[in-house]
């Protein structure tokens, strides 16, 4: 701990307690202790630092058991693409984009969304929950489709 | 019969940081009494007026108005204050408008006969004389059916010819019913209000007795005062 | 209290009038951009299309600014304690009621400023041939504004709470105290929002924008702001209103 943290904290305890017998009320004590805890502990459990790099996070162009993914134009809000075991998983909170799918044998997948619109090969999905098997390549185009989890490989669900 | 107690301190201390406001003092106010409060200035006579209008609160002791805190019975309580500033845009008849809206005990017909009694000016605060805004805060306090009326010297800073419709509008005011505690170092001009005179000297109580006593004793308000200063 | 007494009504019209220097200033503002808006358009008219950018973000940055300063106006005029605070402390309504009145007074203040402004900038957009939708602009000022609620409470609070210092005169501490605090706070629920925005409600809808028959929104991702913001805004507006009221109610003065 540097002296610099030191004198801070003594700072703010010397506040804390020229704010605590300051007044009569106790709500403005609750308060502005409050407040000055807010300042002292800015990440009581260390979720903060590492919550806002993982937002950047965004990988794609996938090459997965015979599954390759190319993402074209896309754009989206809150995306996560991921590997579990040998099933590829994207979800996204909005999503807007064109993602081609080139597969080497039959694969099964999962396609769930709220709201917008999604073609798959051209053909307009309904909202909810679309699974079936990609026999060939094709290539699902999003507009600003809502809550999407798409999951392509063994085990794709829409759960 | 003894009246019933509308308002006590009991042993009530006020500091401020370090200094003491108050120290350890006891009074009981019946309903129906006049009380004269007095002492210099720094006696402690306005922090006692602030802590029976819940507008500060002991450091230690207690202080009820009809048995409960001050604050919660404000709607019983006038008080009018010495250092109050009011908007200084406020005209008489906003000071109407404000005060029905926010005291469900305030007398419009009243507050209008006390205007003109008190001949206070029909314009903004900020172009009136201190008289008159004394005047005026006077009228706004008086105009209302409280229980408790605590007046923070009212006559303070103000010319003669405004002491004298001030008074007398107290004293055409007073009603039967209604506890009034007047602070004042004016002794002399309103020591005729009074039916007790309390005397503060260095946040204590100096003396508490009965007008009348005094004046049984052969001695006015104003010499007990300047026996207890000496 | 007598239930015949609403004073709601008074507390503001006290508002009302004790602000009135304050809302001259914000006229003063609207008017300075519509004379913005109005040479905007003069200048526009002779120009060719390829040299209207730089006028169009003039505009643009001049009514930002002046929604800012609008903005700002507004805080200070709401976070300033005054002498007279101490005469309504003893007045009757409860401290929330005298807290509730300021924050209507001051959140419909700044709804027809910022309305005031969205049509403004609706009006100076179209000079550039800009279509955009009336209502969707207002609904994006008024989206802003919710935004902006909670800063308005924080405002109020940290002026109760300088009162409620006057005595011991740390009303400085008091506000250094609630700035910081209130910098913190904003940042958990920004954070908050990041987290969890799109998740739960609906989109609150962006206004339309198209130039020459072209819809300029139609690659954004989003179809809409997210609503979850102002949800978590008007709750932490509501709290700090609560507190304020309550602080009210125990101020020594």
């Amino acid at each position: 701990m540097s002296i610099w943290t030191i004198l801070w904290w003594a700072l703010l305890a010397g506040a804390a307690l020229a704010l605590w017998r300051g007044t009569q009320s106790m709500t403005a004590k609750i308060v502005l202790l409050g407040g000055l805890l807010l300042v002292a502990i800015p990440d009581p459990l260390g979720t903060r630092a590492a919550f806002w790099p993982s937002v950047g996070e965004y990988q794609m162009d996938v090459h997965l058991n015979g599954v390759v993914v190319e993402s074209r134009r896309s754009v989206c809000v809150f995306c996560t693409s991921r590997v579990r075991g040998e099933r590829w998983q994207l979800t996204a909170r909005f999503l807007s984009g064109s993602y081609a799918l080139s597969v080497k044998g039959p694969q099964p997948y999962a396609l769930a969304f709220r709201a917008g619109r999604v073609l798959q090969g051209g053909r307009a999905l309904a909202p909810g929950c679309t699974t079936g098997t990609l026999e060939a390549d094709t290539t699902f185009d999003f507009t600003r489709a809502e809550r999407l989890d798409f999951q392509v490989g063994p085990g794709a669900s829409c759960r | 019969m003894a009246a019933e107690v509308l308002a006590r301190l009991e042993n009530v201390t006020k500091r401020y940081g370090g200094r003491e406001g108050l120290h350890r003092l006891s009074l009981e106010l019946p309903q129906g009494q006049a009380v004269g409060l007095l002492g210099l200035n720094g006696a402690g006579k306005t922090t006692a007026l602030k802590l029976l209008a819940g507008l500060l609160v002991p450091s230690a002791g207690r202080v009820e108005v009809l048995g409960r805190r001050p604050r919660d019975e404000r709607a019983r309580i006038a008080f009018l204050s010495e250092s109050d500033g009011l908007y200084p845009w406020l005209t008489p008849a906003d000071g109407e408008r404000l005060m029905r809206g926010l005291y469900p005990d305030f007398r419009p017909a009243r507050y209008r006969e006390l205007l003109a009694f008190l001949e206070v000016p029909a314009r903004a605060i900020k172009t009136l004389s201190k008289g008159q805004q004394g005047r005026l805060r006077l009228a706004m306090a008086l105009a209302r059916e409280a229980k408790l009326y605590l007046l923070d010297e009212p006559l303070a800073g103000i010319d003669l010819i405004s002491r004298d419709r001030i008074l007398r509008a107290l004293v055409q005011e007073w009603r039967e019913e209604a506890t009034v505690v007047l602070s004042t170092h004016e002794v002399a001009e309103a020591e005729g209000l009074f039916d007790r005179a309390v005397f503060l000297k260095e946040g204590r109580l100096a003396l508490d007795a009965p007008a009348e006593d005094l004046r049984a004793q052969g001695k006015s308000v104003v010499e007990a005062f300047k026996e207890v200063l000496a | 209290m007598n239930p015949r007494v609403n004073p709601l009504p008074t507390l503001l019209w006290l508002e009302l009038r004790k602000h009135t220097g304050w809302l001259t200033v914000l006229g003063g503002i609207l008017a300075l951009s519509l004379v913005v808006v109005l040479r905007v358009r003069q200048e526009v008219a002779g120009r060719p299309f390829g040299d209207q950018g730089g006028l169009f973000a003039l505009q643009f940055v001049l009514l930002f600014l002046a929604a800012l300063a609008g903005f700002l106006l507004l805080l200070i005029a709401l976070g300033r304690a005054s002498r007279a605070e101490t005469w309504l402390l003893l007045s009757v309504p409860p401290g929330i009621t005298h807290q509730l009145a300021r924050f209507i007074f001051g959140a419909t203040a700044l709804l027809v400023f910022a309305g005031g402004l969205a049509g403004l900038l609706w009006w100076g957009s179209s000079a550039f041939g800009l279509e955009v939708g009336l209502i969707g602009m207002l609904g994006l000022a008024l989206y802003l504004v919710i935004l902006g609620l909670p800063l308005l409470a924080l405002a109020l609070l940290g002026r109760t709470l300088t009162l409620a210092y006057g005595l011991s005169r740390l009303g400085w501490l008091s506000g250094i105290a609630t700035a910081l605090g209130a910098f913190n706070l904003l940042g958990w629920l920004f954070e908050l929002s990041a987290r969890t925005i799109y998740s739960f409600l609906p989109v609150w809808p962006l206004p339309a924008l198209r130039l020459a028959g072209q819809d300029l929104l139609g690659e954004v991702p989003v179809s809409g702001l997210p609503s979850e913001p102002l949800l978590y805004g008007l709750v932490l507006t509501a709290l700090l209103i609560g507190l304020a009221g309550r602080v009210w109610d125990e101020v020594e003065a």
